[in-house]
């Protein structure tokens, strides 16, 4: 059955997703315990997954996420802890739960002892006797044939408050079979005191039907509560078989508020979008000089569409615009499998899974993130032994985190453990004549040793961390992309690689503020809080300016009309401020004259023609056009303290290489 | 600095922004601001548009406006008028933007509109006469006569100088008397 | 007549808009109770089908919302649900359901529910 197929493609979609986020979730679990969000959300994902694989009939799956559930219900009651065992135990049923599956989405079997191990395990925590069947969710339907009934049934006020209609029952009543009805109107007062809220009928039935107790008693579930409601039976009666109403044809009249795409629909629509952008170079190309000036029009008409061509893109290409946190998710397993490999005890700790990046550059960035994480474990973090003699805690830590910062997308790798061993790095690189035993290195030279190609300080390579791939063809993959790799260490401390890349290809989830006829991005997540101040709170301090009492604190206001020097910037005493962290550490209102909405920005950057500019980060085109300025927050402190001094930026005063004086003598 | 130094003598591509020296004649998109005729040559010019607002810039020279999109690109917008030191205006969507290329950069031009595509010979272009008193315009490559008209040629590349009388002026406020003109049309910066 | 489903499971969406498309009626969804309630500004609908457990916002959260504006007071709302407990019934009922649907359901059983509480 097609429609089934279609279903099924659907639900294994979503287990995808379920089980992609299920690792983070347990580990979170972990770390903030059976009372907190992620417990329950990974018991939703275990519920949802097994309860399409009962729609399904994917037996298999369904026992065993139904034990995994049970197990999950009862840390949600308390009686397990979420211990060390308890979390492997899970960690390891959520891999086995993976498995199942994707060879139910296969088809192919899977060995009978697959999930055997898992199981009992999960047994045994939950403290069941036996693996439990499946829960039969279904009520049987129980037809005991044909019979006669008599109702009495008047409704409470209460059943028309819930929305419930008693002529809808007893339409049912009549799809059961023969129907007799007697109302009972003795309650009912004159129109002009009729109450529509109230319920003044009650009615009696007759009912012929071959559909049995149960099937009447149906119909009255949901208002047993609010009625009076008797139900006889008279004794047997002639079967009477009701009409079915005929099926019609499918239709598919459906209005969405999201909607999952194929990703290769995605892909061929950036693919026309950028062959629509040829064709607008072509064009533009076309229109020279003299049609400019003989068909102004069509010449304006024309740009337009070429506008609108330039938005479009713009926008397809948010679309691909993906968390990189899809990119973190493979990375608890590798740990936890490279940990048990090597004997060591390794946390993955993330953060900043929301931050957004066109999809292209996550895919390039997967290897290279592999790689490094690879790396941090196998060279990174020592031994438990070693660990522990260090006067450091068994248990070493990778840290994977995401964020902008200074206009920049940065993706940090950092671990606790051994860092460079700077003598050595310096030693191998000798040894592989890669630089002259005689060379004088800074430390930091000898760092980005490791970026040479050929360089490899492992003794032999092992399968884990691979081959072949050297810290220098990472180097290459991020540079291709536009981006820079650094890398820092300290030894016996640790070591923090990081993957800077521009923010041109990148998303930014901003707000829009205004503020003199301008538009300005502040990144969301960087905003505290927003608020119209009051005359009371906003006072001015000799050496700081203007500040803002704000949560028992003051902090500084910082006016964008004044710090940007913007012609007609509103001064009202009491501004709207936007309290936001400036990556600094500091925490800053930043005036604004109005809040335009909140949108996802495509980041342009400024830097084809113009020179740097302090306070701005880059700028996007909005729906009607206009160019808004995305504003770097770590910068604004300073020119408000510049601006006091009467120091402040001239920016594009030489946008191209300047010649020299010859002004005015 | 004595201005008749700065005087060049009319070179194969050096003071003049024109290429095509061979042909001995060369293309430029004339344009009018403040009643002023100024010309450019065509090689650099990459678009006409009209204005449609500019979201500004913190911080910079008065002429510099703003930023504009085109068709994805940001592009800044020099306000010619207040480059040439006749004050700033409130433009409207009949006022014109000619984008040029500087360099390997964009720029738009703000003027108030542009009249004609000329074609010149390079023998016609005269030098900008001295003036007792009246400081050189090195914003101006020179003087051509078409007819009833004259329209001062620009120096694009020059626009952007960053002399310290560009960041002086631009620190200054708004109201500047403006310069003493020319008998006839041409307004030295 | 147009039917609001409220899951964030789209396998239960996708089936409960073909079941209700075979039956003629005029399906609409959302994945949680904050799109729900977005798209109830605008859009009027005759049914709310809604789930329990979801993630952003619990459906009976969503419930006790719609309830509190005036035009969906008397709007028949159906909770989808894999236990019908007795405390279940309760506080649904005390929130303002209609009715409830267990999971998993006949599609046949969908419509004949849906027909108890919407004409």
């Amino acid at each position: 059955m097609d429609k089934l197929e279609q279903f099924k493609k659907t639900f294994f979609q979503e287990c995808d997703e379920l089980l992609g986020d299920l690792e983070s979730r347990i580990v979170a679990l972990r770390q903030e315990g059976v009372g907190a969000e992620p417990l329950h959300a990974a018991f939703r994902a275990i519920h949802t997954i097994k309860g399409g694989a009962g729609m399904f009939g994917f037996h298999r799956l369904v026992a065993f996420a139904h034990l995994f559930e049970s197990v999950l219900d009862q840390m949600r009651s308390g009686h397990i802890a979420a211990g060390d065992d308890a979390i492997a135990v899970i960690l390891h049923a959520a891999d086995i739960l993976s498995d199942l599956v994707q060879a139910a989405r296969s088809g192919e079997g899977l060995p009978e002892h697959h999930d055997a191990e898992a199981a009992e395990q999960l047994t045994r925590l939950a403290g069941l006797d036996r693996a439990p069947a499946a829960k039969n969710e279904q009520e049987p339907q129980v037809s005991s044939g044909p019979g006669r009934y008599r109702i009495d049934f008047r409704p409470h006020p209460q059943l028309l408050r819930r929305a419930n209609e008693p002529l809808l029952i007893v339409r049912q009543l009549r799809e059961l079979g023969k129907l007799a009805v007697t109302a009972d109107l003795s309650r009912l007062p004159a129109f002009s005191a009729l109450d529509p809220t109230q319920a003044y009928l009650a009615w009696s039935f007759e009912l012929e039907t071959e559909a049995g107790e149960l099937a009447v008693r149906r119909i009255f579930e949901f208002v047993e509560a609010d009625c009076d409601l008797t139900i006889a039976i008279l004794g047997a009666a002639p079967a009477k078989v009701p009409a079915k109403p005929a099926a019609s044809a499918l239709r598919q009249n459906r209005r969405v508020a999201s909607i999952r795409v194929d990703l290769d629909r995605i892909d061929r629509l950036v693919n026309m979008v950028g062959e629509i952008a040829i064709v607008q170079a072509m064009i533009s190309q076309q229109t020279d000089q003299k049609l400019a000036v003989s068909h102004p029009q069509l010449v304006q008409e024309i740009s337009q569409l070429l506008q609108l061509t330039q938005t479009l893109q713009d926008s397809v290409m948010a679309i691909r615009a993906v968390p990189v946190g899809s990119l973190f998710a493979r990375m608890p397993r590798l740990v936890r499998e490279l940990a048990a490999a090597m004997g060591k005890k390794i946390e993955l700790e993330t953060a900043g899974e929301d931050t957004e990046i066109d999809k292209t550059v996550i895919e390039e960035l997967g290897d290279p993130l592999l790689h490094m994480v690879r790396n941090a474990a196998d060279h990174g973090i020592e031994t438990t032994a070693e660990r522990l003699a260090a006067g450091k805690p068994a248990q070493g830590t990778i840290r994977l985190s995401a964020g902008q910062r200074g206009g920049q997308i940065v993706i940090e790798i950092a671990d606790d453990g051994r860092g460079l061993d700077r003598d050595r790095i310096k030693r191998k690189a000798v040894e592989r004549k890669l630089i002259p035993d005689t060379a004088e290195m800074s430390d930091e030279e000898i760092t980005n040793l490791i970026f040479l190609p050929g360089f490899s300080t492992a003794e032999k390579v092992t399968d884990i961390s691979g081959r072949g791939v050297g810290m220098d063809v990472v180097k290459r993959n991020i540079q291709k992309l536009g981006g820079r790799v650094s890398f820092r260490s300290e030894a016996g401390k640790g070591s923090k690689m990081a993957i800077t890349l521009p923010l041109t290809l990148a998303i930014l989830p901003g707000m829009i503020v205004k503020a003199g006829r301008n538009d300005y991005v502040i990144p969301l997540p960087n905003i505290i809080e927003c608020l119209q101040t009051k005359p009371s709170q906003v006072n001015s301090l000799p050496e700081h300016g203007e500040v803002l009492h704000f949560r028992d604190g003051y902090i500084p206001l910082v006016r964008l009309g004044a710090v940007f020097n913007i012609r007609g910037a509103a001064f009202t005493p009491n501004p709207l401020a936007i309290v936001v962290d400036d990556e600094n550490g500091n925490t800053i209102a930043v005036a604004v004259d109005e809040i335009a909405g909140q949108q996802q920005v495509v980041i342009k950057s400024l830097r084809e023609n113009l020179d740097p500019i302090a306070g701005l980060a880059g700028a996007t085109v909005l729906g009607d056009g206009k160019v808004a300025l995305i504003l770097v927050l770590s910068e604004l402190l300073d020119l408000h303290r510049n601006r006091r001094s009467g120091r402040f930026p001239l920016n594009q005063a030489a946008s191209i290489r300047p010649g020299p004086a010859r002004l005015i003598a | 600095m004595n201005a008749r130094s700065m005087l060049k003598e009319p070179a194969g591509g050096s003071a003049y922004s024109f290429e095509g020296a061979a042909t001995g004649t060369f293309q430029c998109v004339a344009f009018t601001i403040g009643g002023h005729h100024y010309c450019i040559d065509i090689m650099s010019v990459r678009e006409i548009r009209n204005w449609t607002g500019v979201t500004e810039l913190p911080n910079t020279a008065e002429f510099m406006r703003g930023v504009i999109n085109l068709r994805g690109i940001i592009v800044p917008i020099i306000d010619l008028r207040a480059r040439f030191g006749q004050g700033l205006i409130e433009p409207t969507p009949s006022h014109v933007v000619v984008v040029v290329a500087i360099g390997d950069r964009l720029h738009g031009l703000l003027v108030d509109s542009v009249s004609d595509i000329l074609t010149v010979k390079r023998s016609d272009i005269a030098p900008i006469p001295e003036t007792a008193g009246q400081s050189q315009s090195p914003l101006l490559d020179g003087l051509i006569t078409q007819g009833e008209q004259m329209l001062a040629v620009v120096a694009l590349e020059r626009l952007l100088d960053s002399g310290a009388e560009a960041i002086a002026q631009t620190m200054r406020t708004l109201d500047q008397a403006p310069h003493e003109e020319f008998s006839n049309t041409v307004t030295a910066a | 007549m147009r039917i609001l489903t409220v899951d964030d499971s789209p396998t239960i969406q996708d089936m409960i808009v073909a079941t209700l498309a075979a039956a003629d009626y005029e399906a609409l969804t959302a994945s949680n109770g904050f799109e729900a309630l977005k798209l109830l500004e605008t859009e009027s609908v005759d049914l709310i089908i809604s789930d329990v457990n979801m993630i952003h916002m619990g459906g009976f959260e969503f419930v006790a919302k719609v309830r509190e504006r005036p035009e969906f007071e008397y709007t028949p709302i159906l909770f989808l649900t894999t236990e019908a407990s007795d405390d279940f019934k309760h506080i649904g009922r005390e929130i303002g359901a209609t009715g409830w649907i267990t999971k998993p359901f006949e599609p046949d059983e969908l419509i004949r529910v849906i027909k108890r509480v919407m004409p």
